[in-house]
Protein backbone atom coordinates (compact mmCIF):
# COMPACT_ATOMS: atom_id res chain seq x y z
CA UNK A 1 0.00 0.00 0.00
CA UNK A 2 1.08 3.25 -1.15
CA UNK A 3 1.70 5.61 1.74
CA UNK A 4 3.18 9.21 1.41
CA UNK A 5 6.49 9.96 2.35
CA UNK A 6 5.16 13.50 4.25
CA UNK A 7 2.20 11.82 5.53
CA UNK A 8 4.95 9.66 7.44
CA UNK A 9 7.55 12.09 8.34
CA UNK A 10 5.34 14.88 9.48
CA UNK A 11 4.13 14.32 12.78
CA UNK A 12 0.92 16.25 12.33
CA UNK A 13 -1.82 14.86 10.50
CA UNK A 14 -3.58 16.72 7.86
CA UNK A 15 -6.77 18.66 9.17
CA UNK A 16 -9.34 16.92 6.67
CA UNK A 17 -7.63 13.34 7.84
CA UNK A 18 -8.18 13.94 11.34
CA UNK A 19 -8.22 10.27 12.17
CA UNK A 20 -11.04 8.95 15.02
CA UNK A 21 -9.35 9.24 18.61
CA UNK A 22 -10.32 5.65 19.21
CA UNK A 23 -9.02 4.21 16.32
CA UNK A 24 -5.66 5.72 17.07
CA UNK A 25 -5.74 5.13 20.83
CA UNK A 26 -6.31 1.34 19.52
CA UNK A 27 -2.98 1.72 17.06
CA UNK A 28 -1.14 2.93 19.94
CA UNK A 29 -2.19 0.03 22.02
CA UNK A 30 -2.27 -2.88 20.34
CA UNK A 31 0.01 -2.45 17.04
CA UNK A 32 2.80 -4.88 18.55
CA UNK A 33 0.17 -7.24 19.99
CA UNK A 34 -1.48 -6.97 16.52
CA UNK A 35 1.57 -7.32 14.95
CA UNK A 36 3.49 -10.40 16.70
CA UNK A 37 0.00 -12.37 15.31
CA UNK A 38 0.61 -11.55 11.79
CA UNK A 39 4.36 -12.30 12.18
CA UNK A 40 3.67 -15.91 13.91
CA UNK A 41 2.00 -16.44 10.71
CA UNK A 42 3.98 -14.72 8.27
CA UNK A 43 7.24 -15.28 9.34
CA UNK A 44 8.37 -12.21 7.26
CA UNK A 45 8.62 -8.70 8.74
CA UNK A 46 6.95 -6.63 5.31
CA UNK A 47 4.33 -9.34 5.57
CA UNK A 48 3.71 -9.17 8.74
CA UNK A 49 3.45 -5.41 8.18
CA UNK A 50 1.15 -4.91 5.84
CA UNK A 51 -1.30 -7.26 7.94
CA UNK A 52 -1.15 -5.24 10.41
CA UNK A 53 -1.71 -2.36 8.87
CA UNK A 54 -4.88 -4.25 6.91
CA UNK A 55 -6.25 -4.99 10.23
CA UNK A 56 -6.54 -1.69 11.29
CA UNK A 57 -8.11 -0.09 8.15
CA UNK A 58 -10.68 -2.83 8.66
CA UNK A 59 -10.91 -1.42 12.68
CA UNK A 60 -11.34 2.15 10.97
CA UNK A 61 -13.84 0.91 8.17
CA UNK A 62 -15.95 -0.55 11.07
CA UNK A 63 -15.59 2.40 13.31
CA UNK A 64 -17.09 4.53 10.46
CA UNK A 65 -20.00 2.47 10.41
CA UNK A 66 -20.82 2.85 14.14
CA UNK A 67 -20.24 -0.77 15.18
CA UNK A 68 -17.45 -0.23 16.96
CA UNK A 69 -19.26 -0.09 19.95
CA UNK A 70 -20.78 -4.01 19.55
CA UNK A 71 -16.61 -4.59 20.11
CA UNK A 72 -16.40 -6.20 23.78
CA UNK A 73 -13.00 -6.97 23.70
CA UNK A 74 -10.97 -4.77 21.30
CA UNK A 75 -7.59 -6.98 21.51
CA UNK A 76 -9.31 -10.20 20.58
CA UNK A 77 -11.44 -8.45 17.62
CA UNK A 78 -8.39 -7.16 16.25
CA UNK A 79 -6.40 -10.71 16.76
CA UNK A 80 -9.16 -12.23 14.96
CA UNK A 81 -8.95 -9.74 12.01
CA UNK A 82 -4.96 -9.72 11.99
CA UNK A 83 -5.25 -13.62 11.92
CA UNK A 84 -7.55 -13.99 9.12
CA UNK A 85 -5.75 -11.76 6.76
CA UNK A 86 -2.36 -12.91 7.86
CA UNK A 87 -3.83 -16.79 6.52
CA UNK A 88 -5.22 -15.14 2.98
CA UNK A 89 -1.66 -13.71 3.17
CA UNK A 90 0.29 -16.89 3.71
CA UNK A 91 2.34 -18.21 1.06
CA UNK A 92 4.29 -21.65 0.72
CA UNK A 93 6.83 -21.48 2.96
CA UNK A 94 10.43 -21.97 1.59
CA UNK A 95 11.71 -25.99 1.41
CA UNK A 96 14.36 -26.22 4.09
CA UNK A 97 15.98 -29.48 4.59
CA UNK A 98 14.95 -31.02 7.52
CA UNK A 99 18.01 -33.30 7.33
CA UNK A 100 20.16 -29.96 6.88
CA UNK A 101 18.97 -28.13 9.90
CA UNK A 102 19.07 -30.69 11.79
CA UNK A 103 22.41 -31.55 11.58
CA UNK A 104 23.58 -27.87 12.14
CA UNK A 105 21.85 -27.63 15.34
CA UNK A 106 23.55 -31.35 16.25
CA UNK A 107 26.98 -29.70 15.26
CA UNK A 108 26.51 -26.49 17.82
CA UNK A 109 25.62 -28.95 20.54
CA UNK A 110 28.95 -30.98 19.71
CA UNK A 111 30.74 -27.72 19.61
CA UNK A 112 29.38 -27.29 23.42
CA UNK A 113 26.81 -24.42 22.53
CA UNK A 114 24.01 -23.85 25.38
CA UNK A 115 20.57 -24.29 25.24
CA UNK A 116 20.04 -20.41 24.20
CA UNK A 117 22.69 -20.36 22.27
CA UNK A 118 21.16 -23.25 20.16
CA UNK A 119 17.87 -21.63 21.28
CA UNK A 120 18.96 -18.09 19.46
CA UNK A 121 20.29 -19.29 16.17
CA UNK A 122 18.65 -19.40 13.00
CA UNK A 123 19.56 -22.90 12.10
CA UNK A 124 16.79 -23.99 15.21
CA UNK A 125 14.41 -21.18 14.65
CA UNK A 126 14.07 -22.62 10.74
CA UNK A 127 14.17 -26.27 12.51
CA UNK A 128 11.44 -25.22 15.20
CA UNK A 129 9.57 -23.64 12.26
CA UNK A 130 9.94 -26.70 9.95
CA UNK A 131 8.73 -28.94 12.99
CA UNK A 132 5.41 -26.93 13.47
CA UNK A 133 4.52 -26.50 10.07
CA UNK A 134 4.26 -30.17 10.18
CA UNK A 135 1.64 -30.24 13.18
CA UNK A 136 -2.05 -30.85 12.49
CA UNK A 137 -3.95 -27.51 11.32
CA UNK A 138 -5.80 -27.16 14.27
CA UNK A 139 -2.58 -27.88 16.82
CA UNK A 140 -0.89 -25.35 14.71
CA UNK A 141 -2.94 -22.57 15.10
CA UNK A 142 -3.22 -22.95 18.87
CA UNK A 143 0.37 -23.07 19.07
CA UNK A 144 1.26 -20.49 16.51
CA UNK A 145 -1.56 -17.99 18.55
CA UNK A 146 0.18 -18.84 21.93
CA UNK A 147 3.93 -18.52 20.65
CA UNK A 148 2.78 -14.60 19.95
CA UNK A 149 2.80 -14.32 23.96
CA UNK A 150 0.27 -11.90 23.14
CA UNK A 151 -3.06 -13.65 23.53
CA UNK A 152 -4.61 -15.15 26.58
CA UNK A 153 -6.20 -18.80 26.24
CA UNK A 154 -9.38 -16.98 25.82
CA UNK A 155 -8.67 -14.98 23.47
CA UNK A 156 -7.37 -17.55 21.43
CA UNK A 157 -10.05 -19.31 21.89
CA UNK A 158 -11.99 -16.53 20.71
CA UNK A 159 -9.78 -16.55 17.73
CA UNK A 160 -10.38 -19.37 16.80
CA UNK A 161 -13.67 -19.94 18.35
CA UNK A 162 -13.33 -22.82 19.97
CA UNK A 163 -14.40 -23.92 23.83
CA UNK A 164 -11.17 -22.50 26.01
CA UNK A 165 -10.76 -25.81 27.17
CA UNK A 166 -10.08 -26.86 23.59
CA UNK A 167 -7.15 -24.69 23.38
CA UNK A 168 -5.23 -25.71 26.63
CA UNK A 169 -5.65 -29.34 25.52
CA UNK A 170 -4.52 -28.67 22.13
CA UNK A 171 -1.32 -26.71 22.74
CA UNK A 172 -0.25 -29.48 25.83
CA UNK A 173 -0.84 -31.90 22.84
CA UNK A 174 1.23 -29.43 20.28
CA UNK A 175 3.63 -29.12 22.72
CA UNK A 176 4.22 -32.79 23.58
CA UNK A 177 4.05 -33.59 19.42
CA UNK A 178 7.09 -31.01 18.80
CA UNK A 179 8.77 -32.79 21.80
CA UNK A 180 8.97 -35.95 20.03
CA UNK A 181 9.51 -34.69 16.62
CA UNK A 182 12.82 -32.71 17.82
CA UNK A 183 13.68 -36.29 19.92
CA UNK A 184 13.35 -38.22 16.86
CA UNK A 185 15.26 -35.59 14.94
CA UNK A 186 18.58 -35.87 17.50
CA UNK A 187 18.29 -39.88 17.76
CA UNK A 188 18.19 -39.77 13.97
CA UNK A 189 21.61 -37.64 14.17
CA UNK A 190 22.88 -39.23 16.99
CA UNK A 191 22.80 -42.58 15.59
CA UNK A 192 24.64 -41.30 12.23
CA UNK B 1 24.32 -38.84 27.66
CA UNK B 2 21.70 -40.62 29.40
CA UNK B 3 18.30 -41.16 27.94
CA UNK B 4 16.45 -38.68 30.86
CA UNK B 5 19.11 -36.01 30.44
CA UNK B 6 18.77 -36.32 26.49
CA UNK B 7 14.74 -35.44 27.32
CA UNK B 8 15.48 -32.64 29.78
CA UNK B 9 17.92 -31.28 27.40
CA UNK B 10 15.38 -31.50 24.40
CA UNK B 11 12.47 -30.23 26.79
CA UNK B 12 14.59 -27.22 28.11
CA UNK B 13 15.84 -26.52 23.94
CA UNK B 14 11.71 -26.24 23.13
CA UNK B 15 11.22 -23.83 25.60
CA UNK B 16 13.94 -22.20 25.15
CA UNK B 17 13.21 -21.91 21.50
CA UNK B 18 9.74 -21.16 21.38
CA UNK B 19 10.51 -18.14 23.48
CA UNK B 20 12.92 -17.28 20.89
CA UNK B 21 10.23 -18.16 18.44
CA UNK B 22 8.16 -15.21 19.87
CA UNK B 23 10.40 -12.38 20.46
CA UNK B 24 10.37 -10.46 17.52
CA UNK B 25 10.71 -6.60 17.29
CA UNK B 26 9.23 -4.91 14.20
CA UNK B 27 10.96 -2.39 12.82
CA UNK B 28 11.11 1.77 14.42
CA UNK B 29 8.28 3.32 13.46
CA UNK B 30 5.47 1.21 13.21
CA UNK B 31 2.90 3.00 15.17
CA UNK B 32 3.64 5.87 12.63
CA UNK B 33 3.63 3.80 9.46
CA UNK B 34 -0.20 2.40 10.41
CA UNK B 35 -1.33 5.99 11.47
CA UNK B 36 -0.11 7.29 7.62
CA UNK B 37 -1.74 4.77 6.24
CA UNK B 38 -5.36 5.23 8.09
CA UNK B 39 -5.00 8.78 7.31
CA UNK B 40 -4.48 7.98 3.88
CA UNK B 41 -7.50 5.56 3.83
CA UNK B 42 -9.59 7.99 5.50
CA UNK B 43 -8.37 11.03 3.06
CA UNK B 44 -9.51 8.73 0.02
CA UNK B 45 -12.46 7.09 1.55
CA UNK B 46 -15.12 9.86 0.76
CA UNK B 47 -14.23 9.69 -2.56
CA UNK B 48 -14.85 5.67 -2.56
CA UNK B 49 -18.09 6.20 -0.99
CA UNK B 50 -19.14 8.50 -3.67
CA UNK B 51 -17.72 6.31 -6.30
CA UNK B 52 -19.80 3.29 -5.14
CA UNK B 53 -22.89 4.77 -4.60
CA UNK B 54 -22.83 6.17 -7.71
CA UNK B 55 -22.26 3.04 -9.09
CA UNK B 56 -24.88 1.80 -7.39
CA UNK B 57 -26.89 4.20 -8.29
CA UNK B 58 -26.39 3.45 -12.41
CA UNK B 59 -26.60 0.13 -11.78
CA UNK B 60 -30.16 0.31 -10.07
CA UNK B 61 -31.23 3.06 -13.26
CA UNK B 62 -30.45 0.56 -15.97
CA UNK B 63 -32.43 -2.21 -14.30
CA UNK B 64 -35.38 0.03 -13.59
CA UNK B 65 -35.01 1.02 -17.73
CA UNK B 66 -34.31 -2.19 -18.91
CA UNK B 67 -37.35 -3.56 -16.97
CA UNK B 68 -39.44 -0.56 -18.36
CA UNK B 69 -38.60 -1.21 -21.60
CA UNK B 70 -38.98 -4.84 -21.34
CA UNK B 71 -42.45 -4.61 -20.02
CA UNK B 72 -43.95 -1.98 -22.70
CA UNK B 73 -42.43 -4.08 -25.38
CA UNK B 74 -43.98 -6.54 -24.15
CA UNK B 75 -47.60 -5.12 -23.86
CA UNK B 76 -46.93 -3.72 -27.70
CA UNK B 77 -46.65 -7.34 -29.23
CA UNK B 78 -49.69 -9.05 -27.19
CA UNK B 79 -52.58 -10.04 -29.64
CA UNK B 80 -55.63 -7.75 -28.73
CA UNK B 81 -58.77 -9.10 -29.74
CA UNK B 82 -62.30 -7.57 -29.28
CA UNK B 83 -64.42 -8.62 -26.93
CA UNK B 84 -67.37 -11.00 -28.53
CA UNK B 85 -65.27 -11.58 -31.56
CA UNK B 86 -64.60 -14.38 -32.49
CA UNK B 87 -61.18 -14.61 -31.58
CA UNK B 88 -59.33 -16.87 -29.00
CA UNK B 89 -61.66 -17.06 -25.78
CA UNK B 90 -61.24 -18.17 -22.88
CA UNK B 91 -62.78 -22.07 -22.69
CA UNK B 92 -65.51 -21.72 -20.19
CA UNK B 93 -64.87 -24.65 -17.50
CA UNK B 94 -68.67 -25.77 -16.84
CA UNK B 95 -68.58 -26.95 -20.83
CA UNK B 96 -66.08 -29.75 -19.94
CA UNK B 97 -69.15 -31.79 -19.04
CA UNK B 98 -70.52 -33.05 -21.69
CA UNK B 99 -73.69 -33.87 -20.17
CA UNK B 100 -74.91 -29.78 -21.21
CA UNK B 101 -74.92 -30.70 -25.26
CA UNK B 102 -78.52 -32.16 -24.95
CA UNK B 103 -79.33 -29.11 -22.69
CA UNK B 104 -78.37 -26.88 -24.79
CA UNK B 105 -80.33 -28.38 -27.85
CA UNK B 106 -83.61 -28.61 -25.10
CA UNK B 107 -83.27 -25.21 -23.95
CA UNK B 108 -82.64 -24.13 -27.56
CA UNK B 109 -85.94 -25.97 -29.15
CA UNK B 110 -87.79 -25.10 -25.60
CA UNK B 111 -86.92 -21.87 -25.81
CA UNK B 112 -89.58 -21.57 -29.19
CA UNK B 113 -92.55 -22.53 -26.57
CA UNK B 114 -93.80 -19.91 -24.61
CA UNK B 115 -95.65 -18.91 -21.02
CA UNK B 116 -96.79 -21.38 -18.95
CA UNK B 117 -96.21 -24.70 -21.40
CA UNK B 118 -92.29 -23.62 -21.46
CA UNK B 119 -91.95 -23.22 -17.81
CA UNK B 120 -93.90 -26.53 -17.16
CA UNK B 121 -91.37 -28.52 -19.20
CA UNK B 122 -88.35 -27.06 -17.83
CA UNK B 123 -89.28 -28.19 -14.67
CA UNK B 124 -89.93 -31.22 -15.30
CA UNK B 125 -86.05 -31.58 -16.04
CA UNK B 126 -84.08 -32.89 -13.43
CA UNK B 127 -82.35 -30.41 -10.95
CA UNK B 128 -79.21 -31.65 -12.50
CA UNK B 129 -80.32 -30.30 -15.39
CA UNK B 130 -80.98 -27.20 -13.89
CA UNK B 131 -77.81 -26.37 -11.91
CA UNK B 132 -75.88 -27.36 -14.42
CA UNK B 133 -78.33 -24.50 -16.30
CA UNK B 134 -77.05 -22.27 -13.58
CA UNK B 135 -73.75 -23.08 -13.60
CA UNK B 136 -73.33 -22.60 -17.27
CA UNK B 137 -75.02 -19.06 -16.69
CA UNK B 138 -72.65 -18.46 -14.55
CA UNK B 139 -69.40 -19.58 -16.22
CA UNK B 140 -70.72 -17.62 -19.25
CA UNK B 141 -70.91 -14.30 -16.95
CA UNK B 142 -66.98 -15.00 -15.71
CA UNK B 143 -65.94 -15.78 -19.53
CA UNK B 144 -66.78 -12.81 -20.36
CA UNK B 145 -65.27 -10.89 -17.48
CA UNK B 146 -62.07 -12.73 -17.94
CA UNK B 147 -62.23 -11.91 -21.89
CA UNK B 148 -62.26 -8.19 -20.95
CA UNK B 149 -59.77 -9.00 -18.35
CA UNK B 150 -57.19 -10.94 -19.76
CA UNK B 151 -57.00 -9.73 -22.95
CA UNK B 152 -53.19 -9.55 -21.86
CA UNK B 153 -52.71 -13.44 -20.56
CA UNK B 154 -50.33 -15.17 -22.04
CA UNK B 155 -50.63 -18.19 -22.93
CA UNK B 156 -53.67 -16.54 -25.65
CA UNK B 157 -57.12 -18.74 -24.18
CA UNK B 158 -58.64 -21.25 -26.30
CA UNK B 159 -61.76 -20.88 -28.70
CA UNK B 160 -65.58 -21.54 -27.28
CA UNK B 161 -66.12 -24.90 -29.06
CA UNK B 162 -69.96 -24.89 -30.73
CA UNK B 163 -71.52 -26.06 -28.00
CA UNK B 164 -70.30 -23.51 -25.14
CA UNK B 165 -71.10 -21.02 -28.21
CA UNK B 166 -74.73 -22.20 -28.35
CA UNK B 167 -75.48 -21.52 -24.69
CA UNK B 168 -73.77 -18.36 -24.64
CA UNK B 169 -76.03 -17.43 -27.59
CA UNK B 170 -78.84 -18.93 -25.37
CA UNK B 171 -77.75 -17.27 -22.41
CA UNK B 172 -77.40 -14.05 -24.22
CA UNK B 173 -80.64 -13.75 -25.86
CA UNK B 174 -82.86 -15.00 -22.67
CA UNK B 175 -81.07 -14.97 -19.54
CA UNK B 176 -84.71 -15.57 -17.93
CA UNK B 177 -85.24 -18.81 -20.00
CA UNK B 178 -82.13 -20.21 -18.01
CA UNK B 179 -83.44 -18.50 -15.03
CA UNK B 180 -86.71 -20.36 -15.04
CA UNK B 181 -85.27 -23.60 -15.33
CA UNK B 182 -83.47 -22.91 -11.84
CA UNK B 183 -84.53 -25.43 -8.98
CA UNK B 184 -87.18 -24.57 -6.37
CA UNK B 185 -85.22 -21.91 -3.91
CA UNK B 186 -88.56 -21.04 -1.37
CA UNK B 187 -91.01 -18.99 -1.79
CA UNK B 188 -89.35 -15.90 -2.39
CA UNK B 189 -86.47 -17.04 -4.78
CA UNK B 190 -89.65 -18.83 -7.04
CA UNK B 191 -91.78 -15.84 -6.95
CA UNK B 192 -88.72 -13.74 -8.24
CA UNK B 193 -87.88 -15.63 -11.27
CA UNK B 194 -91.11 -17.18 -12.28
CA UNK B 195 -92.72 -14.74 -15.31
CA UNK B 196 -95.95 -13.69 -14.31
CA UNK B 197 -98.82 -15.33 -15.95
CA UNK B 198 -101.19 -13.34 -16.72
CA UNK B 199 -103.97 -14.80 -14.79
CA UNK B 200 -107.19 -12.49 -13.83
CA UNK B 201 -107.23 -12.31 -10.35
CA UNK B 202 -110.82 -13.66 -9.24
CA UNK B 203 -113.58 -11.26 -9.21
CA UNK B 204 -115.92 -12.00 -6.30
CA UNK B 205 -119.33 -11.39 -7.42
CA UNK B 206 -122.53 -11.74 -5.08
CA UNK B 207 -124.56 -14.42 -5.36
CA UNK B 208 -128.16 -14.18 -6.82
CA UNK B 209 -131.01 -16.63 -7.24
CA UNK B 210 -132.09 -16.07 -10.99
CA UNK B 211 -131.09 -19.36 -11.92
CA UNK B 212 -132.50 -21.11 -9.28
CA UNK B 213 -135.90 -19.41 -10.02
CA UNK B 214 -136.79 -21.48 -12.75
CA UNK B 215 -136.26 -24.77 -10.75
CA UNK B 216 -138.35 -23.33 -8.14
Amino acid sequence: MFVPEQAILSGAPPIACTLDAAVEEAVREHSRAVYGIAFSVLRNHQDAEDATQDAFVRLLRYGKQNRLTTVRNLRAWLARVVWRVALDRRRAVPEVSLQEVANAVSGLRARGAGVDEIAASEQMKLLLGRLIEGLPRNLRDALTLSVTGELSSPEIATVLGIPEGSVRERLWRAQRMLKEKLLAVQEGQSRR
Amino acid sequence: MSQNEHSRFVDDLLDASLAQYRSVEPRPGLENRILARLRTEQAAAPWRGWAWRMGAGLIWAGAILALVSIAHRGRLELPISPAGSHGPAPRVEASRNTATVPLAQSLTRRHKHSGIEQSAELQRGSADLVSKSAAVSRSVKTAEGRQQRRLDVFPSPAPLSQEERLLVNLVRQSPDGAWVALPDQGEAGANSRVPDQNIRPLEMKDLSDDAMDGTR
